[in-house]
């Protein structure tokens, strides 16, 4: 077995022929994803347009007005732009951290590698994210080693040195660490099947390994990529805690914001900002999904 | 291997390969157990304050576990819903992986695959409150039962991933030689498809089940006040005070998990992860 | 060390239990007695208060409750068998769902207030947790519905209950223990407070006393602050406090804005555990915070002292209401009265570690010293317009965002 292999273009001819060929099974899941997701976003989409019903009520209402507002007041023109920062750069960083984890434990390696050290990897989802936070708030303090990597880091992108919690460098990378595990649990499988006797092909032609890495792994794993890219940008858009706890309030992002409103008597804006959210985030994955996977027939066509 | 190639490894870029290799995976699981260590390192320091330099070794953190019901309830309603949610996110994602990767070509499109990551970007403490509205405008007494519905919803779409990704792997070949050998579809499907999925569909389920034990956003609002998951109790406590007691919980609990994952690989031989 | 923990658990237990017994045979007589006097009072004054007479005694029992009772007054009682004929609601196969705080405040509740509860009604109770917002939306989205009886929240979540109809007045009559407690804790005929806390101002050890809230505006504090977050149940009280040192108002509050935006906080905070590591670290040395909180963050080794201001510190109700539209509302008012009763209150409040509200409640020696009288603080304490904040709060929150949280990046 080599590659992971594509359907061909003569499976798809037939499709009739191959169970689920018809495309039917994905019923139950639509009507599902209809009864637990798309009828709360309807409630959710109608109560945007609602007066808040917890606000002042002389205050004068327009249906459409908390989406203007969203849309045109500065403060939350920072928050779009931050929460698409966070997202696409945790995003694509946790991808890249994630992907040469994998192909370091799995490159040119003969012997699977022992289920321990992925569980390692995976141990952060299994204590939970409440605990892990905590464990950045510790390291973020003044002093702590986070601050003093972080500080040391700061120069390369222009920063100046200060505090590091509740920052939005805090809140990227404790976003980053929330979703590498699922990035390792996404590209590992697909990693692994990478053949081995092709690397090896690789290297007999003379290509060192570091470049046979970038010429012949890589290439191998993008569908895996362009999976865990999705999974990737869509996790660090909707990651709360580390976004509540490392970022806080002065580095708003749209979940933040969402759940600051909530308890602040003002869920109409709330849920304008969720259906926002929702949008953006279906917006970039489908725009990202189109990108790479336009990249991925390119490779194919080659 | 030749010894042909091994010539070559030593001549050509091999050391650097090797300390490229190293580096990342080093610093990779740095980045990865450093914010969980100081959580390792409090549940047996001996110290009500967390965190807190060490003072000393105990194991009385892990005792004061039992003196906490609420805790023990809670792993049992945490489990509860995390088979419920598991069968369900399997039944979703299996069918739909079936669709994403035989259906038509545009099924396996942009647009379909965004929708099915649908309930991923979803913030899901606004979806938690607003199906705990629609749940309470219907009238309906469902207990546990939404929140399973809901976990599961929110699960399917890691399940479709894994599941879909294995499907492609296998391709059709195995079963269309089934079907010409004169096998009816359904036997295909119980005697060859589903057998070679194996692998996955338990790694998917030890997935599900981790995804849904641990989920706080979704519980918060939905669960029903007699059966609280685990990680909600964890949650309140750290919001009112912090004692280490969270920090051996926290610990007991990936341990158990991880010894759990270990047991399925071990007793049902199959790697999970793969 | 770890055996002895749990022995140490289970002996406290047996102790709770005997005292929980004594409190509610003491309770069960004293209510009896009470309420003797009450139906005594209502036949003689007015034919017309008979009907509220029954309708304290609660559903269906009273009726029948009645002539026992006067009989009963006489000779002991024992809760049990007495429950009935006291005109205590039977509790027993029915459940009391309580909304609250998880964490430190539930378990106050567990371990004060339930185990009488349940020797006097023979009812189990049930808590359904979350933090303040979080149980305001879940009661606000069960609206038609509701799964809760008794709600535990601030007095804003709870004014803003009300205003959506969802609770109930509290019948004091079937609460006497309510006659004990002091006029600031009764804020709504809907919502009475158990507790009183003080929010102040806190300063790391060698910071010189604190006098008034202009003293965050101090420049030796700047980037030392620990700030309470935007949402933070304080907040809109605080950016009062902050207007009226700059000549404005709870009704002209932009110069609150201006002069907060002026500030420079090293942490915006909700709960101790945010800022106690970065004290213990040095980065912050001032933070405005609750007296009750402070105690928490000492016992993590923070080291600060709570200063009450010259413009007072901010005072915050814990209140109880009863939710509308269940079938336990009798079982509710119970509830309440033993919440409200001197020695639970005592016990309560040396777990909660804030101010009993029953003025004849004292301080439960474990937390002597430490946790003051209400009565004590009375005079250094504010009470804020609850009603009028809880219908800003949203205006004022999204000012804050915009005109307040850029500056403090």
């Amino acid at each position: 077995m080599g590659v992971t292999p594509r359907r061909s273009r003569g499976a798809r001819a037939s499709t009739s022929h191959v169970i689920g060929g018809s495309g039917l099974s994905v019923l139950p899941a639509v009507i599902a994803f209809a009864v637990a997701v798309l009828v709360p976003a309807a409630v959710i989409f109608h109560q945007s347009l609602q007066p808040n019903p917890l606000g002042d009520p002389s205050a004068p209402h327009d249906t459409w007005g908390n989406y203007h507002r969203l849309l045109t007041d500065p403060i939350y023109r920072d928050v779009l732009l931050r929460t698409l920062r966070v997202s696409v750069v945790g995003g694509i960083a946790s991808v890249v951290i994630g992907l040469a984890l994998v192909i370091g434990l799995t490159a040119f390696r003969r012997r699977e590698v022992s289920s321990v050290w992925l569980f390692l990897l995976v141990a952060p989802i299994l204590s939970g994210p409440v605990i892990t936070v905590l464990g950045w708030m510790g390291l973020f303090v003044e002093g702590g080693i986070g601050y003093r990597v972080v500080n040391a880091l700061r120069p390369l992108w222009g920063g100046t040195p200060g505090r590091v919690a509740e920052t939005e460098i805090a809140m990227t990378i404790g976003t980053v660490h929330f979703v590498v595990p699922f990035i390792v649990l996404t590209l590992y499988p697909i990693a692994r099947t990478v053949s081995k006797d092709l690397l090896e092909a690789s290297l007999t032609l003379g290509v060192p390994p570091v470049r046979t890495v970038f010429r012949v792994v890589l290439p191998l794993c993008r569908p895996g990529i362009l999976a865990a890219s999705i999974v990737g940008l869509a996790m660090a858009m909707s990651a709360f805690v580390n976004a509540r706890f490392l970022g806080g309030e002065r580095n708003l992002v749209l979940t933040t914001l969402v759940s600051q409103l909530v308890n602040t008597f003002n869920p109409t804006l709330a849920a304008a900002s969720s259906v926002l959210l929702v949008g953006l985030g279906l917006l970039l994955v489908a725009v990202y999904g189109r990108v790479l996977s336009r990249s991925v027939r390119r490779e194919a066509a080659r | 291997m030749s010894a042909r190639t091994h010539h070559r490894r030593r001549q050509q870029g091999w050391t650097g390969w090797r300390v490229l290799r190293t580096a990342t995976v080093v610093l990779g699981f740095a980045f990865v157990l450093g914010p969980v260590l100081p959580v390792v390192v409090q549940a047996f320091n001996d110290s009500s304050v967390f965190p807190d330099r060490m003072r000393g070794l105990t194991l009385h953190w892990f005792t004061d576990l039992l003196t906490y019901d609420e805790f023990v309830a809670g792993t049992w309603t945490s489990a509860k819903i995390g088979i419920g949610a598991t069968a369900l996110a399997l039944a979703l994602g299996v069918s739909t992986a079936f669709a994403v990767t035989r259906g038509p070509r545009w099924m396996s499109g942009a647009g379909v695959t965004s929708v099915l990551m649908g309930p991923i970007v979803i913030p899901q403490i606004v979806v938690g409150l607003a199906i705990l509205q629609v749940i309470n405008q219907l009238q309906l007494r469902v207990g546990l039962a939404g929140l399973i519905v809901a976990h599961g919803v929110f699960v399917a779409p890691f399940v479709i991933r894994l599941v879909a990704g294995a499907l492609e792997t296998q391709g059709t070949s195995y079963e269309a030689t089934a079907m010409a050998l004169g096998s009816s579809p359904a036997r295909v499907l119980t005697s060859v498809t589903f057998p070679m999925l194996r692998p996955a569909l338990i790694a998917s389920s030890v997935f599900a089940f981790t995804l849904s034990f641990v989920n706080v956003p979704l519980s918060l609002f939905l669960a029903p006040s007699d059966q609280r998951p685990l990680p909600i109790s964890i949650y309140q406590q750290m919001a009112s005070n912090r004692s280490p007691v969270l920090a051996a919980l926290s610990l007991l609990l990936a341990v158990l998990l991880l010894a759990a994952a270990a047991a399925v690989e071990r007793f049902l031989r199959v790697r999970l992860l793969q | 060390m770890s055996l002895n923990g749990s022995q140490d658990a289970s002996r406290r237990l047996g102790e709770r239990d005997e005292w929980a017994q004594d409190v509610a045979t003491r309770l069960g007589s004293s209510t009896h007695l009470a309420q003797a006097r009450a139906i005594l009072g209502g036949w003689a004054t007015a034919a017309g208060s008979r009907r509220d007479v029954l309708k304290w005694l609660g559903i269906g029992a009273g009726v029948a409750a009645a002539p026992t009772l006067l009989a009963a007054c006489g000779g002991d009682s024992s809760p049990a068998a007495g429950a009935s004929a006291t005109g205590i609601p039977d509790g027993s196969g029915r459940t009391l769902s309580v909304s609250v705080w998880g964490g430190e405040t539930e378990r106050a509740f567990k371990e004060t207030v339930e185990p009488v509860f349940r020797k006097l009604t023979g009812a189990k109770v049930q808590y359904d947790t979350g933090s303040g917002g979080e149980r305001f939306n879940k009661l606000l989205a069960q609206a038609s519905a509701p799964t809760v009886d008794v709600f535990v929240n601030s007095g804003e979540n709870v004014f803003q209950a009300n205003r959506q109809g969802l609770l109930v007045d509290i019948d004091t009559r079937r609460v006497p223990n309510a006659a004990d407690i002091a006029d600031w804790a009764k804020l709504f005929p809907y919502g009475i407070s158990y507790g009183l806390v003080a929010f102040g101002l806190t300063r790391a050890a060698g910071v010189p006393a604190l006098t008034s809230w202009s003293d965050l505006w101090r420049p030796d504090f700047a980037g030392k602050l620990g700030l309470p977050g935007i949402g933070h149940t304080q907040m809109p009280m605080f950016l009062i406090m902050a207007a009226e040192l700059n000549g404005g108002s709870e009704s002209d509050i932009d110069p609150g804005l201006k002069a907060l935006a002026k500030l420079d906080p090293a942490v915006l905070q909700y709960f101790w555990g945010e800022w106690a590591d970065r004290a213990k670290a040095g980065e912050v040395s001032v933070v405005p915070e609750f007296n009750y909180s402070l105690l928490g963050a000492n016992d993590a080794g923070v080291g600060f002292t709570f200063d009450f201001p010259q413009e007072k510190a901010i005072a915050a109700d814990n209140t109880m209401a009863i939710v509308k539209g269940r079938p336990n509302e009798d079982l509710a008012h119970v509830f309440l009265d033993v919440a409200f009763d001197a020695d639970v209150q005592t016990a309560f409040c040396g777990e909660w570690l804030g101010s009993p509200a029953n003025v004849k409640a004292t301080i439960a020696p474990k937390v002597a010293g430490k946790v003051p009288l209400a009565a004590d603080i009375l005079d250094q304490v504010r009470f804020f317009d609850l009603g009028k904040i809880a219908t800003k709060r949203a205006e004022w929150t999204e000012r804050l965002n915009s005109e307040v949280l850029p500056s403090w990046e």
